[in-house]
């Protein structure tokens, strides 16, 4: 088989370089690096020297190491069940290159592919870094995850780290459960698509067992048509920081039963669902502040329609979200589901005159419903604090597969979500959009993100896209990136610029 | 307050109102996006190449005061002389712009423009175009090229 080219990213040179690589497989005091390729050829640093490694499946090499060794995988598409039961770090093609923005080429992915769970994390501080994670298709008594964790089944304190993955195709993205113990981590991950038959299908996280001390931060969540996070098993001590759920389906972070916890920076815009920030029973002690739930259904939602568990919500708070265009309500708290007052002071409710609501003759904002009249909401904010006055424009073209697609755009944010115009074409594929933006999510001297929907006649009902200013010229050193539908491409300027006037 | 005080307080208020004022308070006139694919009636020619279709993509702000900001980014598409396949790549800076009464807009700026034959693109070559939402006419350095027909993807201009 011709061999691809290959470099390693340079967080795995580092990671092989901190460990004192020497070979292949060779273990010092400390650790060991144990490489896998599929053609049993390569070393840590180079997946395409020839220099023999005797792993050519990722669990072999699990079954080879050592309490603390580093395992570091090739690209190929690796058919196993990998449970990890020691305590290592797993370096997949793309450990380092963070999986929300980096086009999807499957021949540069260590991809890790089985119907009953391709992985299952079943030690403490497990490391999982830089691969794509799929394919979980059947039902108990397989995992139904793509990554799948559980402590208190493996007797152990969780704190993996999972970083810099692409799950999809799952039954659900990942069962992420862990003790308070070690700190566990969930950064830079694109969890999509995770809508396979079966028990917790449509959920991008999920929790059964429990969740404690996690930081879920800067992942994008998309596709999913039950929930990003359904979290609900009992947990504590979760910050849910800066992640980015897509619309146009009902990605939303949904928790019953959590303590002590922080919902900041989180954007969404379109979600289909009936809440996009959802606390369903048995909360308290929950902060959601500095998010941006745009264009749902309703931003936050406090309802629990279990009548055996109504009530249990309790020191809900909300500040500095922006909230805006949300067809029911920004905010609803159901009759009885919140104990005391429900401080929600300081948000921008899609209007200076404040939310509507019966407290606040004249407000146009988003509506504040809450029967119980137990919703504090004055101070309000008369501008969204992520609203940056200015301008981005852009015109040319990027590489996909295949080809090549063009981009011309203008987008400008002034006191109002932000507005402009998209087009799109990849001529390869022949997909084409005509979109109006409807939100600047992100603008500072070199990035934007804004996202909008699309005319009939486009291939998609909307779309996101993030781009990149890096000065002059735009070729070669400025970013586009799309997404819509179920496609993510686009990449550095193959030709044209983009600017950001501010 | 003192009456200086006061004064400055007021000078201070009018530099605020008169100050320059933000980007996005500008008021345009029209904003206009494009990508897709058009097609040159025959005849097109361009330093020699002869042009067959073009791909587009560009994205601008008009303001009334006839300025502009934004990109245009245009690959012309043919053959040369010796009939082997050329692209020749325009990236064009607007500078300024203004709306037709027939709904069309026109603007215009300087562009690097790269034949595509090894040899230096070459920079600061004006150019204008004048789009509706399914045509593209370009002047490129003094060259008035054929009206191209949009054949894929689409124009807008708002």
């Amino acid at each position: 088989m011709k061999r691809r080219l290959f470099l390693l990213p340079a967080v795995r040179v580092l990671a092989v370089a901190s460990l004192g690589f020497v070979g292949v497989g060779v273990r010092d005091a400390a650790a060991a690096i144990l490489v896998v390729a599929q053609d049993g050829m390569a070393t840590a640093t180079n997946c395409n020297a020839t220099n023999p490694t005797p792993y050519t499946t990722i669990g072999a090499a699990v079954t080879a190491s050592g309490s603390g060794d580093t395992i570091v995988v090739c690209p190929g598409l690796y058919a196993e069940q990998v449970t990890i039961i020691k305590t290592l770090t797993l370096l997949g093609a793309k450990a380092g290159v963070d999986a929300r923005t980096r086009a999807f080429v499957p021949a540069d992915e260590s991809i890790i592919d089985h119907p009953c769970g391709p992985v299952q994390i079943e030690a403490d501080n497990v490391v999982l870094n830089g691969f794509t994670v799929q394919g979980s298709t059947l039902p108990d008594p397989c995992f139904l995850a793509g990554i799948w964790s559980n402590p208190d089944f493996s007797g152990t304190q969780g704190g993996h780290q999972i970083l810099n993955n692409i799950v999809q195709n799952n039954i659900s993205g990942i069962e992420l459960d862990s003790t308070c113990v070690n700190p566990t981590l969930v950064q830079f991950n694109l969890i999509q698509n995770n809508n396979n038959p079966g028990p917790g299908s449509g959920n991008g996280i999920q929790t059964n067992f429990s969740l404690c001390n996690a930081t879920i931060d800067s992942n994008k969540f998309s596709g999913h048509l039950s929930t990003s996070m359904l979290l609900v098993a009992g947990q504590s001590n979760l910050a849910i920081s800066n992640n980015e759920l897509v619309g146009g389906t009902p990605e939303r972070i949904f928790l019953a039963n959590t303590t002590a916890s922080s919902i900041t920076g989180n954007v969404s815009i379109g979600s289909t669902s009936s809440g996009t920030i959802r606390l369903f029973s048995g909360n308290s002690s929950v902060t959601i502040s500095g998010n941006s739930l745009l264009n749902g259904m309703r931003g936050i939602r406090v309802n629990d329609l279990d009548p055996l568990t109504a009530g249990g919500n309790s020191g809900i708070q909300a500040h500095f979200n922006c909230i805006q265009g949300n067809s029911l309500a920004g905010l609803e708290v159901a009759a009885g589901d919140h104990t005391g007052i429900l401080n929600a002071e300081n948000n921008w409710w899609g209007s200076a005159t404040g939310p509507t609501n019966p407290g606040n003759p004249g407000g146009t904002g988003d509506a504040i419903i809450a029967p119980d009249n137990n919703v504090d909401f004055i101070p309000f904010l008369t501008s969204c604090p992520a609203f940056t006055p200015g301008k981005v424009t852009g015109g040319g073209q990027v590489s996909v597969l295949g080809g090549k697609a063009s981009f011309g755009f203008n987008a400008k944010q002034g006191s109002g979500a932000g507005s402009g115009h998209l087009n799109y074409m990849n001529h390869v594929t022949g997909a084409h959009l005509d979109c109006t933006v409807t939100a600047i999510t992100e603008f500072t001297a070199t990035t934007a993100k804004f996202s909008g929907t699309c005319s009939p006649n486009s291939s998609a009902t909307n779309f996101m896209a993030s781009v990149e200013d890096h000065g002059e010229p735009g070729k070669g050193n400025d970013k586009f990136m799309i997404t819509y539908g179920l496609t993510t491409e686009g990449g550095t300027l193959i030709s044209g610029n983009i600017q950001i006037h501010k | 307050m003192t009456r200086l005080g006061f004064v400055l307080t007021a000078l201070l208020a009018v530099a605020g109102v008169m100050g320059p004022a933000p980007v996005a308070a500008q008021d345009d006139v029209a904003g206009v996006t494009g990508a897709g694919e058009g097609i040159f009636s025959t005849g097109a020619t361009f330093n020699g190449v002869t042009l067959r279709r073009l791909e587009l993509g560009h994205g601008l702000f008009i303001a009334r005061d006839g300025s502009a900001m934004g990109q245009f980014h245009a690959v012309l598409r043919g053959t040369s002389l010796l009939g082997q396949a050329r692209d020749v790549i325009v990236e064009g800076k607007v500078t300024g712009g203004s709306v037709a009464g027939n709904g069309g807009v026109t603007f215009s700026g300087t562009a690097t423009v790269n034949m595509g034959d090894g040899t230096p693109p070459v920079p600061g070559v004006p150019f204008a175009a004048t789009v509706s939402t399914n045509s593209l006419a370009l002047i490129l350095n003094a060259t008035a090229l054929p009206t191209a027909t949009v054949s894929a993807g689409s124009i807008t201009i708002e």
